[in-house]
């Protein structure tokens, strides 16, 4: 295929599912009506730590319209959910462990009906000592959360000799840097139905991030096999992270499967604030030793992170966070500890980055503090140590392909230059501007452990083919994306192929959609079982037409000789001789990228198969009589190792700078104080400037013809950029994000002068 | 019921609008939203509850050629109305201008956000057929959006 | 879980005064909706009936009458952004109005209702103020005018009584010669509720002397005022950037005389000189 020029990858494929959104007519969970459907609202905690002494539900049950009221003990099966630590409870048993852990379920013949119940379930209190620092939660004597204690993970990353380095280093830079607790806000609150089909399957619509997940956790809640649980993914209106976790489809299985009818459950906002995970908050405590030159020689990283009540991704987060500690930087001799503890605060877990959009704020904060002290450019300073081929990695992992910080950073440089030529109106009576870099490195996939993804492609007897994947597209495009990869491979307008996806009857397990993995992952599971087929059609068109097959050619939905054009076989043809011949016409496609668990003493290992990288430059404006700053320009560059789909991946990056520049500047999660979107701001489109979105590939040689991934990436650098154009405009630098109004104008007050 | 001066009154209310171009009558419950009562009582799903207080836009509607938050309007309140929703926008299996527009520049992603966002569009362009980027910035900024980055809806190329 | 309460909508002033009369304690008048429907969703709304007046044709009018800019209660912000009355008599008010929340908002929020609601943060309220606004209030049997500085007591205070009805403000209108600024500070560009703004007016004589200055801050004192020690210390002078620096501590120095040293002051006692300096420069820039 190879002496084709690609016609379905590399351009912009119209998305699966488009014209439905466009016209209003696609249907998130929340729009599904079904004749009986009952409501499930559920009770939640109002206390930070308390035993529950006392659970009086017997009015609520009496109130006109409520159906059940349902405790644990009503769970048939195993009361306990997470994706890797199984320590959340469907609903509270003896003590609740933070504001929102749901203690009892109300259903209700309507909204009214359960909402009015709910108001009548008596509950007492006895109020335990609760805490909120993690630094605090590890000490002797702190209130214990769970049984195990309060330390969920520790993991050092170690190599060469980091003390004697920095007894050598020219300069050593110390800082300590936080970030506040962050709320994912997509725009659609998490909702979903559940109902018993005919032959007794619990049926679970749910907006979720991974369907299989669910199925397992749903299936062990009510003790029944997994073939007896079927989750299919709704529309799904955004997750980035946080429905990965399970939020709704624990409740709506078990109303469905205790009273056999179906029921719907749609959090408010407010609900789904309190109720759903957050963006872990970090303390981070980076060292660095460099050379006179810039070379980086040295970094000591001490982090410390806030899971909550409850671990979710708190592991994985806390690993990533520690592999990803230096950034694209090559740092011979450093240790690196990632301590994540539990608190009464809510729970932290998956949110887009997975702990490197704290570290990258970090990172390139160090960076910009290090070539200011060494009288370098931030540019400067940046490729001198980026990463290259033959680098090797904090876990001792040497790259080998694909590695394109240097070339993200020279596609930044004229915009870098350019910016640097608008100095003379810098300063004015209330406002300075200034520029800043910010890059990155990221691993796609899940750290160090095997995470294969699984696809089929099926020939239909008419000749039509449909693509399976199991992969949840939450408005990333995934469904686009692998569509595309599969009509490459068969030679096909993308819009040819059916698409099944997201419903753990139909297709088989293709991972999380997270850690920036489908595009890669699950792409190269879709070209597995496209080839396969491709193959299939090319051997029996051989047969058809008598000729040799390394003639042959698949085009626009027919074989064709390439010696006589005019000779072609149809993909229908091929299928009806194959029904009747018996041979095979789904084929399955499998990958899982090579990696090498991290050792447990040093985390020396393999980490992940491939990395993006990224830098983006902004300039800003601060109001230094106010504290507002006002981001002027981005620019963005990306390598995606190959574009798949280069609209969908500047889709990606403006998403990403615009939720970059919330996490810089406006969003923070005050736990027990921030209510819903009144106070909680997440950028406008005001908000937001015109975005240089620059793709950069850079083919990794095991990626679908070459691409990895953008979705997580596309965030990470806009943050730290922004802190360093704050700190280029006032000479004087925020180590806490958000650089908000109070902290801004706080540092405006010691700025340079003009 | 008659209230103790005689003004009509009752738990719930008679109202008579306009949805789309088409005449419409329901009763309603006086404390239902705008948004529910087209969501739930019309079935009408495409405007959206994102936050339920007016702060993201998902609800959007267009009331006699303004664009507002079903949220924040009673059901009682759209009595002598004409309403516009997503699902009047485009013809049958036909895309509107602006849903054209908005498929060719990539606009879309999970799309929750998408029928509010296309009907502060099209209220801006029903009185201001030739916005610039300001322009569109004010009409939109009340529509909040995670997945877009919002660069896709606010350059003035589109139509 | 929700409000619940019987809807009235009166067709006529008449219809509701007199409804008022009889139910007045009991009754929540329905203007723009933004802030009471938040109050029915959060079950906060305890009122037995919501009377809406937002159709009502006297809340309604935006005209110059007798020699006062008359704006309906129940205009709805997007009604006084568009206005050419307004938009030459008062664009202060205008100006205001385009900060606040979204399109939406400002297609259904109403004046009357931002005053009405008393946050200490409306942006409709500093406005008002410089413009002298008086606003009446009318009974099935009285009628009053009454300063807005004296309608809005507190934060989400107000004198209006159980039974009266906001109709209108009547603002003094300013001519064109007159100058104008409206500063606002806000966590986002859009959607957000000021942090604290200032509204100013003010003429200056063919000398370059001031010869008015009205200056009214948002979300700094307890309730809308002006700030007559400011004003009086530019009033007859030729501004210059001391005189504004000094004025502007005048207003933090108030701020702080009546709200009290507090954990916000470290951020708002900068940032309210800020927004004065930028306000006062903006007046008297050439």
């Amino acid at each position: 295929m190879k002496e084709h020029a690609q016609t379905a990858v590399g351009v912009n494929a119209t998305r699966v599912g488009a014209r439905s959104r466009l016209l209003g007519r696609v249907q998130f969970a929340a729009d599904m009506r079904m004749d009986g459907a009952v409501t499930v609202k559920a009770l939640r905690s109002d206390r930070h730590h308390a035993l529950i002494v006392d659970l009086d539900t017997s009015a609520a049950e009496k109130e006109p319209g409520c159906l059940a009221v349902f405790t644990f003990k009503d769970i048939p099966g195993r009361n306990r959910l997470g994706i890797i630590n199984k320590d959340q409870r469907l609903l509270a048993e003896e003590k609740v462990r933070c504001v929102g852990d749901p203690i009892a379920l109300v259903v209700g013949e309507t909204p009214d009906a359960a909402e009015a119940a709910l108001g009548k379930i008596r509950i007492r209190y006895q109020d335990l000592p609760a805490v909120f620092d993690p630094e605090e939660a590890l000490r002797p004597g702190a209130p214990q959360i769970h049984e195990e204690g309060n330390l969920l993970i520790r993991k050092v990353v170690k190599r060469g000799n980091p003390e004697g380095a920095f007894q050598q280093a020219d300069l050593i830079v110390e800082r300590v840097y936080t970030t506040p607790h962050v709320e994912h806000a997509y725009i659609e609150p998490d909702a979903g139905l559940a109902y018993i089909d005919g032959d007794g399957t619990v049926v679970v619509y749910a907006s979720t991030q991974n369907p299989h997940y669910d199925q397992k956790d749903v299936a062990s809640l009510l003790d029944l096999d997994e073939d007896h649980v079927r989750v299919i993914q709704t529309a799904t209106g955004g997750g980035f992270g946080s429905k990965l976790d399970m939020n709704v489809q624990g409740f709506v299985a078990l109303a469905a499967y205790l009273l056999g009818r179906p029921a719907r459950m749609v959090y408010s906002r407010e609900e789904a604030f309190v109720a759903t995970a957050k963006r872990h908050p970090l303390k981070i405590t980076y060292k660095s030793g460099a050379m006179s030159d810039g070379r980086l020689i040295a970094a000591d990283v001490r982090i410390v992170g806030d899971t909550g009540a409850y671990a979710s991704y708190g592991m994985a987060v806390a690993t990533r966070a520690a592999v990803h500690a230096t950034g694209p930087y090559e740092v011979p001799n450093i240790f690196i500890e990632s301590t994540f503890a539990y608190t009464n605060n809510p729970m932290a877990g998956a949110m887009r980055g997975f702990g490197v959009p704290q570290l990258a704020f970090a990172h390139e904060s160090q960076m910009d503090i290090l070539a200011g002290e060494l009288g370098l450019s931030p540019l400067e300073i940046r490729m001198r140590n980026a990463l290259r081929i033959g680098s090797t990695t904090p876990t001792g992992q040497q790259l080998t392909a694909s590695v394109g910080i240097g070339k993200c950073l020279r596609a930044i440089a004229p915009y870098y230059e350019e910016s640097l030529r608008h100095d003379q109106d810098a300063c004015s009576a209330f406002s300075r501007r200034g520029r800043g870099l910010g890059a990155m490195m990221y691993g796609i996939g899940n750290t160090g452990m095997q995470n294969p993804s699984t696809a089929q492609i099926e020939l239909s007897r008419e000749g039509r083919i449909t693509l399976f994947t199991g992969a949840a597209d939450i408005g990333q495009g995934s469904c686009t994306v692998l569509r595309q990869l599969a009509a490459e491979v068969l030679r096909l307008p993308p819009e040819r192929i059916e698409m099944v996806a997201a419903d753990t009857q139909r297709t088989t397990s293709a991972g999380a959609t997270s850690a920036s993995r489908q595009t890669y992952i699950s792409g190269n599971a879709v070209l597995d079982a496209a080839a396969q087929l491709a193959d299939v059609l090319l051997s029996e068109a051989a047969l058809i037409m008598k000729v040799d097959r390394n003639d042959l050619v698949l085009e626009d939905g027919v074989v064709v000789s390439r010696a006589d054009p005019e000779k072609s076989v149809s993909f229908e043809r091929i299928a009806k001789r194959a029904h009747r011949t018996g041979i095979p016409l789904k084929w399955d496609g499998y990958f899982d990228p090579e990696t090498v668990p991290l050792d447990p003493e040093t985390g020396a290992g393999k980490p992940y198969a491939t990395y993006a990288f990224a830098c983006h430059m902004v300039e800003v404006e601060v109001d230094t009589s106010s504290g507002e700053v006002r981001v002027l320009h981005v620019a963005a560059a990306h390598d995606v190792g190959k574009a798949i789909n280069p609209d969908s991946i500047r889709g990606q990056i403006n998403s990403g700078v615009a939720m970059g520049i919330g996490f810089a500047l406006m969003e923070e999660y005050h736990p027990g104080a921030t209510e819903s979107m009144k106070d909680y701001h997440i950028p406008t489109c005001a908000d937001v400037p015109e975005v240089a979105a620059i793709i950069v590939e850079d083919p990794e040689p095991s990626g679908p013809f070459g691409a990895k991934g953008v979705g997580e990436p596309a965030l990470i650098p806009t943050a730290p950029a922004i802190a360093n154009a704050i700190a280029d405009a006032l000479g004087v630098r925020t180590f806490d994000l958000p650089a908000n109004l109070e902290r801004v104008l706080r540092a405006s007050t010691t700025a340079k002068p003009c | 019921m008659k209230t103790p001066n005689g003004l009509e009154c009752n738990d719930r209310v008679k109202i008579a609008f306009r949805v789309n171009g088409k005449p419409m009558e329901l009763e309603v419950r006086p404390w239902q939203s705008a948004l529910d009562a087209l969501r739930d009582e019309l079935g009408l799903t495409g405007a959206k509850e994102g936050c339920g207080i007016g702060e993201c836009g998902a609800c959007t509607i267009i009331v006699d050629g303004n664009a507002v938050n079903s949220c924040l309007m009673l059901a009682p309140q759209l009595d002598g109305r004409s309403v516009e929703t997503i699902e009047g926008l485009g013809s049958g299996d036909s895309l509107h201008a602006l849903q054209e527009a908005f498929l060719a520049h990539g606009a879309v992603q999970c799309g929750f956000c998408t029928p509010g966002v296309l009907l502060s569009a099209k209220a801006l362009l029903d009185r201001n057929p030739r916005p610039d980027r300001d322009e569109i910035v004010e009409a939109l900024s009340g529509n909040l959006c995670r997945c877009t980055g919002y660069q896709q809806r606010t350059s003035p190329r589109k139509r | 879980m929700k409000s619940q309460f019987t809807y009235i909508r009166s067709e006529s002033l008449e219809q509701a005064l007199d409804f008022l009369a009889r139910n007045g304690p009991e009754t929540s008048l329905l203007a723009g909706g933004t802030d009471l429907m938040i109050a029915i969703r959060n079950g906060e709304m305890f009122s037995r009936y919501v009377l809406d007046i937002s159709r009502l044709p006297e809340a309604r009018v935006i005209q110059l009458s007798e020699g006062r800019l008359q704006i309906g209660a129940a205009a709805t912000f997007t009604e006084i952004i568009r206005s050419s009355v307004v938009q030459a008599s008062a664009p202060v008010l205008v100006s205001a109005c385009k900060c606040i929340g979204s399109t939406q908002i400002r297609n259904a929020g109403t004046l009357g209702g931002n005053v009405a609601n008393a946050s200490p943060a409306a942006d409709g309220i500093p406005p008002l103020v410089v413009h002298r606004a008086r606003a009446l209030l009318r009974t099935a049997s009285t009628e009053r005018l009454v300063p807005v500085e004296e309608l809005v007591t507190g934060p989400y205070r107000t004198s209006i009584q159980p039974g009266e009805v906001l109709i209108h403000f009547l603002l003094e209108p300013v001519s064109a010669t007159y100058r104008h600024s409206f500063q606002r500070v806000a966590r986002r560009r859009a959607l957000a509720i000021a942090r604290m703004s200032v509204a100013a007016i003010a003429s200056l004589g063919t000398d370059g002397i001031v010869t008015d200055l009205r200056l009214s801050p948002g979300s700094v004192t307890p309730a809308p005022c002006r700030m007559t020690a400011a004003e009086n210390h530019l009033l007859g002078k030729r501004p210059d950037s001391e005189l504004i620096r000094e004025a502007a501590e005048m207003v933090s120095l108030e701020m702080i005389r009546q709200s009290g040293i507090r954990h916000s002051t470290e951020y708002k006692k900068p940032a309210v000189e800020g927004l004065v300096v930028k306000a006062l420069t903006e007046l008297f820039q050439e």
